[in-house]
């Protein structure tokens, strides 16, 4: 709220002094009538960062984002923007601007607008909105439409209405809830790369809510992983891809392969595992792990190779099919009884011939991340994702 | 789910209807005959009875006409039927909308029991409805007995027989037909478009004023319409709450032919009626117009 | 405000109307049938129950009946244009002298009705015959006011703010204002005493009534004196109303109620033992004990019960009026009350 001269500046593509605002959720519950939607969560987001909140449908992402937006008020827990609580504004009072999955576009207003409405709202001088409406589709790349109404444009202009429209209020966070989901494949890669853009250049907080793993891994700059009402993770993309703190966050981010067995040695150098069904596998112990507990072993697809002759501690696996991808080639072997494991290559030359015996092991520079065997099969999310 | 086209944005009313395929107009012969038979023909022979001096309708002349047109009285009435249509658009418009309102924000369940609440009038006829609210308004009536109880009149207030009880009663009998087509429209209105003008900084008024007041225009449109004809034309409630006092095109028209047989002014008056509930409607799609640029 | 209700009968009538009688054919054990037009209500109410078993079994002729008002009944024949749709009309003074003058009844033979003799003298004329008495006077709640004496007292103190005036629209409202009109100075051609009356009144007036209203506006106690026919007391007052029919000193008034024949009806002769059935003591004294109260006018039958009129000789005593003279100035009459009791 008190950086309203910001966008004078950043329009021209001056960003250099913009500075979005910080986002601290803290402690947050809440409770609907019978199940408890979002569990004491506490999130940081920093001042000018893309913060994905990543879960699948159920997780409390959408609830999380209505009470930062003020259409859901928590149980217990504070908002604050840049230190300040803001529990007790109405939406209309917070300054934060929402980029809706279906755009939510005033049907009945042209282009021009829609993008002049927030600052209408806010009693913004007439003189003032016509040069910064202007300034803003051509921001977005939509000059020329300014006459049309939102049913005459595809879905991409929609899209970019709807972000003019958000950022012509200067908006101290940015909101974006499933914003590419109404996309289809290929416009969803630009606008994801547009909002980037749009995001460096005004300098914004922003903080995008989607079930899409690539779309998050590939905008944000930390992604928040929620299962169940709680962050799971939080990290930057590739930390979380890497290291996933829980069974949940390995199976949700990415493809995974899990592989039951024993711990044999635990150690600074990682976890030694025996597996049920023959190999030996070296991992990082995400759980505190002692000699001899079960525990399950999450191996990426592009953290093994396949070789054609047995070794000491390689996993025996049958193989069963071969799916060249272009340049990669994703195979579904058969390890012990009925367990499938994938494994995805580089492709060199004609593809493996099916049906033979093959053992797998990890390259030399993967860590696998090994965790402790729930207790009970709450956390049994499939063994594949 | 994600499969939300941005024609969702659209609400379905207003939408062009895109309907490619040829339509067997052959289908339609059977109303159209019908229509012939039963609407255009009797309509048309009312345009030639007006144009009749006499009540044998044997000469023919504009008389009637100049007869209705030049007397202040008639041309009195006709201004009385319309201001009571635009009352009872108005006072129906003003209670619609809260209603309308309520029922956006409301849970599916809460809405089918609306729904269910509001339509519940329209099972009793207009008749009961109508003489119902004699006992409401009655000096005797629940209304002035409750005012009196609670010590606010010492005397009943005159409520029926007025205007304001008319229009009172036809407000709440022709309610309905407002609301539903309203409500339809208001159903359609997607909900993240009143979080984004929240979100832009909008006040709930302005919410209301700027997103959902002309996003419901159509259907409030529709709703006007049927209430303005209904209330214009709305003989018994007129007559029975009304009193003699308050005269109306449709009490004219009875009186002239079933009382005193002059079918020809009779006619005069029926057309003058028709012109009137035809220029509300005119006027009520005009502003419409205005409002809803959707649909120039 | 009708409602129409297609039975079998009246699918009849319709077929018979078109000339198609005999597409449907006669029940064998019929000697034919009769159509007849009623006043919806009351009066078709009791007609069914009380005249067509009455007919079937006195004559076996089938009656079948036609809701309609007096002017709707005069509006049908004349757009019929010589194939009337019913074969006997039900009509009060006003709309019988309309019907006479346009030539829609048959010339009437009184001699063909075996009850002739019953009637009081001047019942039967040349067009058709009454059937039934109505009495008008004023009404009153017994509980609220004290009895009035005179239509003049209406306009007084306590009656005027609890008056309710209807206009002209009515048989019952029509003589009761000429009353009035006389009793300030007027004539039965003059009722220019009354207009001036009721436009000093107006603002006093608890309320001007479409006639459908009255039973309504008088129990809801909106109003508490008026003016109307006997039948809309007995009706109220079976419904618990407090209502009493009081008689002015210048007289109660009475018209009757008429049968006629339609003219170029189908069944002349069927239409004859109809009307001879109506006017039957038994039937009119069944009808006197139904609870519409249908005054009869067969001397035979003893007038009984809560009625203002002890004797039918007492009705020649009672104000009548000529409808002949009143007609032509009705619409002007009509008209005029709207305009002068609009706000």
């Amino acid at each position: 709220m008190a950086d309203g001269q910001r966008l004078e500046g950043g329009i021209a593509g001056a960003p250099a002094h913009a500075v979005g605002s910080t986002v601290d959720i803290d402690a947050v519950t809440h409770r609907y009538a019978t199940m408890v939607a979002v569990d004491n969560v506490s999130l940081m987001v920093r001042a000018g960062e893309i913060m994905a909140l990543l879960g699948p449908s159920g997780c409390g992402k959408t609830t999380l984002l209505r009470i930062i937006a003020g259409f859901v008020r928590q149980t217990s827990g504070s908002i604050l923007i840049n230190g300040r609580s803001i529990d007790d504004r109405p939406p209309n009072l917070r300054n934060i601007g929402i980029v809706f999955q279906n755009y939510a576009l005033f049907p009945h207003m042209s282009v021009r607008e829609n993008v002049a409405y927030g600052l209408k709202a806010r009693g913004t001088p007439r003189s003032e909105i016509g040069g910064r409406v202007d300034r803003l589709i051509e921001a977005v790349h939509l000059t020329g439409m300014e006459e049309r109404l939102p049913r005459q444009l595809s879905g991409g202009q929609q899209q970019r209405v709807a972000l003019a429209r958000v950022l012509a209020v200067d908006p101290s966070v940015v909101l974006l809830d499933e914003p590419f989901s109404a996309l289809d494949k290929n416009l969803r890669l630009d606008m994801q790369i547009e909002i980037k853009r749009l995001q460096r250049e005004f300098g914004l907080t922003a903080i995008l809510v989607t079930h899409d793993q690539d779309e998050a891994m590939g905008v944000a700059d930390r992604v928040a992983v929620m299962n169940k009402g709680k962050i799971e993770q939080c990290d930057t993309p590739v930390e979380v891809y890497d290291r996933p703190a829980s069974l949940f966050v390995s199976g949700f981010i990415g493809t995974t392969n899990r592989l039951e067995g024993r711990v044999v040695s635990a150690g600074p150098d990682g976890v030694k595992v025996e597996l049920d069904h023959g190999g030996v596998v070296i991992g990082r112990g995400q759980d505190p792990v002692a000699v001899g507990a079960r525990v399950i072993v999450s191996v990426r697809p592009e953290q093994l190779v396949l070789h054609s002759e047995p070794a000491d501690g390689l996993i025996a696996a049958r193989h069963r099919l071969a799916m060249p991808m272009g340049s990669q080639t994703i195979h579904e072997l058969e390890h012990g009884r009925g367990n499938t494991i994938k494994v995805v290559e580089q492709r060199v030359g004609a593809p493996r011939q099916a049906g033979n015996a093959v053992w797998l092991g990890v390259r030399p520079d993967a860590v696998p991340s090994v965790f402790a065997t729930p207790s009970s099969t709450s956390s049994s999310q499939g063994s594949i994702s | 789910m994600a499969a939300t086209t941005a024609d969702a944005v659209v609400p379905p009313v207003g939408a062009p209807a895109e309907a490619k395929e040829r339509i067997e107009w052959r289908l339609a012969t059977p109303l159209a005959f019908a229509y012939m038979a039963f609407f255009a023909a009797p309509l048309l022979l009312l345009f030639w009875v007006s144009f009749h001096e006499d009540n044998e309708l044997t000469r023919m002349g504009p008389g009637q006409w100049i007869r209705f047109l030049s007397d202040p009285f008639y041309v009195g009435v006709v201004w009385q039927t319309i201001l009571l249509g635009i009352a009872t658009v108005l006072a129906a418009t003003l209670l619609s909308y809260p209603l309308a309102l309520v029922f956006y924000a409301a849970s599916p369940l809460a809405r089918k029991l609306l729904l269910f609440i509001i339509v519940l009038p329209l099972l009793t006829s207009v008749v009961v409805r109508t003489f119902a609210w004699i006992a409401i308004l009655s000096r005797e009536g629940v209304i002035n007995n409750t005012l009196i109880a609670l010590g606010i009149t010492t005397a009943p207030v005159p409520l029926l027989q007025t205007q304001y009880g008319l229009i009172i009663a036809l407000m709440q009998i022709e309610m309905p037909l407002m609301l539903l087509p309203l409500l339809a429209v208001v159903q359609g209105i997607d909900r993240s478009l009143v979080e984004a003008s929240r979100s832009l900084g909008a006040s709930h008024w302005r919410t209301f004023f700027r997103v959902l007041l002309p996003l419901s225009v159509p259907g409030w449109i529709a709703g006007a319409t049927l209430v303005f004809a209904s209330s214009t034309t709305a003989f018994i409630s007129q007559s029975v709450i009304g009193g003699g006092r308050l005269v109306y095109l449709p009490s004219v028209i009875w009186q002239q032919a079933m009382v005193i047989s002059d079918w020809p002014f009779a006619a005069v008056a029926s057309v003058m009626l028709l012109i009137s509930v035809l220029t509300g409607i005119l006027a009520l799609g005009a502003i419409g117009r205005l409002i809803d640029p959707r649909s120039k | 405000m009708t409602s129409y209700r297609f039975d079998r009968r009246q699918l009849m009538a319709g077929a018979a109307a078109l000339g198609g009688a005999s597409l449907f054919g006669t029940p064998a054990h019929a000697k034919g049938g009769v159509t007849a037009a009623i006043y919806p209500g009351n009066w078709d109410e009791q007609y069914r129950t009380v005249v067509a078993p009455a007919l079937k079994k006195a004559y076996d002729v089938d009656l079948a009946l036609e809701p309609l008002f007096a002017v709707d009944q005069v509006a049908k024949v004349q757009a019929a244009r010589g194939l009337p749709p019913f074969d006997c009309f039900v009509l009060d003074p006003g709309p019988r002298v309309t019907a006479m003058e346009r030539g829609l009844f048959e010339p009437f033979d009184g001699s063909k009705l075996t009850n002739a003799g019953k009637l009081p003298a001047g019942s039967i004329d040349q067009w058709g015959v009454a059937v039934n008495t109505q009495l008008v006077g004023i009404v009153y709640n017994p509980k609220k006011l004290p009895k009035p004496k005179s239509w003049k007292d209406l306009f007084e103190e306590p009656y005027v703010s609890r008056l309710g005036l209807t206009g002209f629209q009515t048989t019952f409202g029509t003589v009761s204002l000429i009353e009035m009109a006389k009793a300030f100075g007027g004539s039965e051609t003059d009722v220019e005493p009354i207009f001036e009356t009721i436009k000093k009144a107006l603002p006093k007036v608890a309320a001007i009534m479409a006639p459908a209203a009255v039973p309504g506006l008088f129990q809801q106690g909106q109003i508490d004196i008026t003016y109307t026919n006997t039948n809309n007391v007995a009706s109220l007052k079976a419904r618990g109303v407090d209502i009493e029919f009081a008689a002015p000193e210048s007289g109660t008034i009475t018209f009757g109620t008429t049968l006629h024949i339609t003219k170029g009806a189908d069944n002349k002769e069927n239409a004859y033992k109809y009307i001879d059935t109506a006017i039957s003591a038994p039937v009119q004294d069944a009808l006197l004990k139904s609870s519409a109260q249908m005054l009869p006018v067969n001397k035979d039958v003893a007038l009984s019960g809560d009625l203002p009129i002890k004797s039918l000789d007492e009705l020649s005593k009672f104000v009548t009026h000529d409808w002949t003279k009143i007609n032509p100035l009705r619409a002007k009459w009509i008209e005029r009350f709207n305009k002068e009791v609009t706000k």
